[in-house]
């Protein structure tokens, strides 16, 4: 008996092709939640529509030495620069051999003046090992003498480890001399 | 005002003075770059004028630097023997190819005498800086 009422009921919303509405139904709509870098969406009936849009990225560009293979679908982003490490410095710097004066610098965190003309320089982050190259040159210009820019370990308190590296302006006698600039470059 | 870091140098008498670069903080360099015992001080307190000269003559006076002109007498006397040995050396060439010193070699060994006694008489950097090289 309840059987034959409720099919009753069901018959009265059918339409002259047999459909019901949606009010005929215990489920009438869906919920669209908008995911990650979407937006919109929310309650729509049965048969209605919703639109969700792109609230993230809606364009891709490529900068100075990047490529961007599409905007759309799978993206391939490449550094198209140098990007070798062993053919770019580590570490650079540039300051007075006298006084005080650090001019620039990269990776560089201090310069310890140890005696006239021996420097220890200290990287902010460590190189990758002690088997670096050091390069380096001096403005030392006094009297006939020769000064070169050493670097090494090889005399008292010397380092040249992945931490720090000791750099000296000597004359061809061995003695420190104090030059108005120093400059060194690490690779590895 | 700048600020250093200052500490004894672990294998001499002198100061060793650390200046940072600014990529990282000086706490951080005292810390990474200094050995147990290193201060921060302002710059101001670094010796000045002639004395700048002298660095291996800087000792630590406490918390501040000070020139110690036994050893700025020891900096100069070796950068003087050591210039004289140049002038030296280009006295014996000339003198075996034939070709006259323009200072007879007593005049020469006199001068050498009077300068080295007036850096060992030398109570400052100042009158140490004055005293010229051997010519």
């Amino acid at each position: 008996m309840t059987q034959a009422l409720n099919l009753a009921n069901f018959a009265n919303t059918l339409n002259s092709s047999g459909q019901t509405s949606n009010s005929g139904l215990q489920n009438s709509s869906v919920n669209v939640t908008a995911g990650t870098g979407l937006s919109g969406g929310g309650s729509v009936p049965l048969g209605g529509s919703v639109t969700l849009n792109n609230a993230g990225v809606t364009s891709v560009s490529a900068g100075t030495g990047i490529s961007v293979s599409s905007s759309t679908g799978g993206v391939t982003i490449q550094n198209t620069a140098i990007t070798d490490p062993q053919t770019t410095a580590r570490a650079w710097v540039l300051f007075s051999g006298i006084y005080s004066s650090i001019v620039k610098s990269y990776n560089v965190s201090s310069i310890t003046y140890v005696y006239a003309g021996n420097y220890t320089i200290n990287f902010t982050n460590p190189l990758p090992d002690s088997n670096y190259v050091a390069v380096g040159s001096n403005d030392a210009l006094l009297g006939s003498s020769n000064y070169v820019t050493a670097f090494g370990s090889n005399f008292a308190g010397g380092r040249y480890d992945a931490n720090a590296c000791s750099c000296a302006c000597v004359a061809s006698n061995g003695s420190g001399v104090s030059p108005n600039s120093m400059r060194a470059v690490f690779f590895d | 005002m700048a600020q250093v870091i200052i500490y004894k140098n672990p294998n001499g008498a002198n100061v060793c003075v650390c200046y940072p670069t600014g990529e990282i903080s000086i706490q951080e360099v005292l810390t990474k770059d200094c050995p147990p015992g290193a201060i921060i001080v302002d710059d101001s307190i670094l010796p000045q004028g002639a004395d700048v000269q002298f660095f291996n003559a800087w000792v630590l006076d406490g918390s501040s630097i000070k020139v110690d002109i036994k050893n700025a007498q020891a900096v100069k006397l070796e950068q003087y023997n050591s210039a004289a040995l140049q002038v030296a050396n280009q006295r014996n060439l000339n003198t075996l190819a034939g070709i006259a010193n323009t200072v007879s070699d007593a005049d020469w060994q006199a001068k050498l005498s009077s300068d080295r006694a007036a850096i060992s008489a030398a109570t400052t950097t100042e009158q140490l800086i004055s005293i010229e090289n051997p010519l």
